[in-house]
């Protein structure tokens, strides 16, 4: 959970939800 | 709800922290006694049927030996399963989120670096931002490896959503 006042640093949309995922994507098979 | 300390759990109304709440504020000294002693009971009766993976301990959610046994086996063997349900529903609530409230936070610098390439990457870490994308992804059966909220954005967000911190 972050701080309202930092999220703005994360984020440059004015989405109201504000809120986000991190996906890991695996590496793919050569 | 109060909540001793600054470490916030996900609940379905909002959370407020309160450092030291368990020596200043009277209903959290009680609850906190009521719980620990309900968990104890539990912890005991795991213990005695399953005595090699520490339920005895009172830092249980410390303790990777528990989780990694859980993992291994959502069942244990053994061990009365109504006392490891309850075990598992309460080390998942107390399992706590980190609040992130200061602009160094080794995270936040990441996330920020994160946030801003734009760039489709081949492998490894993407951010996906707002509750559309967020959704499609977990229809989609991907699991996040992280999920993040603005703090007044987490009271109302859907739970679906919300327990992604829990899963993640």
């Amino acid at each position: 959970v972050v701080a309202d006042a930092l999220w703005a640093g994360i984020s440059a949309l004015e989405s109201p939800a504000r809120m986000g995922f991190v996906l890991d994507l695996p590496r793919r098979r050569a | 709800v109060l909540v001793d300390g600054n470490r916030l759990p996900v609940l379905d109304v909002r959370p407020r922290p309160s450092s030291r709440g368990d020596a200043l504020v009277p209903a959290i000294s009680a609850a906190s006694i009521l719980a620990k002693v309900h968990r104890d009971r539990w912890c005991a009766e795991l213990h005695a049927a399953v005595p090699d993976y520490g339920f005895a301990a009172t830092r249980v959610t410390a303790r990777p030996s528990i989780w990694q046994a859980l993992a291994r086996a959502r069942r244990l063997p053994g061990a009365p399963q109504a006392a490891l349900r309850r075990w598992r529903r309460w080390a998942e609530m107390t399992r706590a989120v980190a609040h992130i409230s200061s602009r160094d936070n080794a995270l936040l610098k990441d996330l920020r670096r994160l946030a801003q390439d734009h760039g489709l990457p081949q492998a490894g870490p993407v951010w996906l931002e707002g509750d559309h994308l967020c959704r499609a992804a977990l229809a989609r059966g991907l699991r996040p490896a992280l999920a993040l909220f603005s703090e007044s954005n987490l009271a109302v967000a859907p739970l679906e959503l919300r327990n992604a911190l829990l899963k993640a």
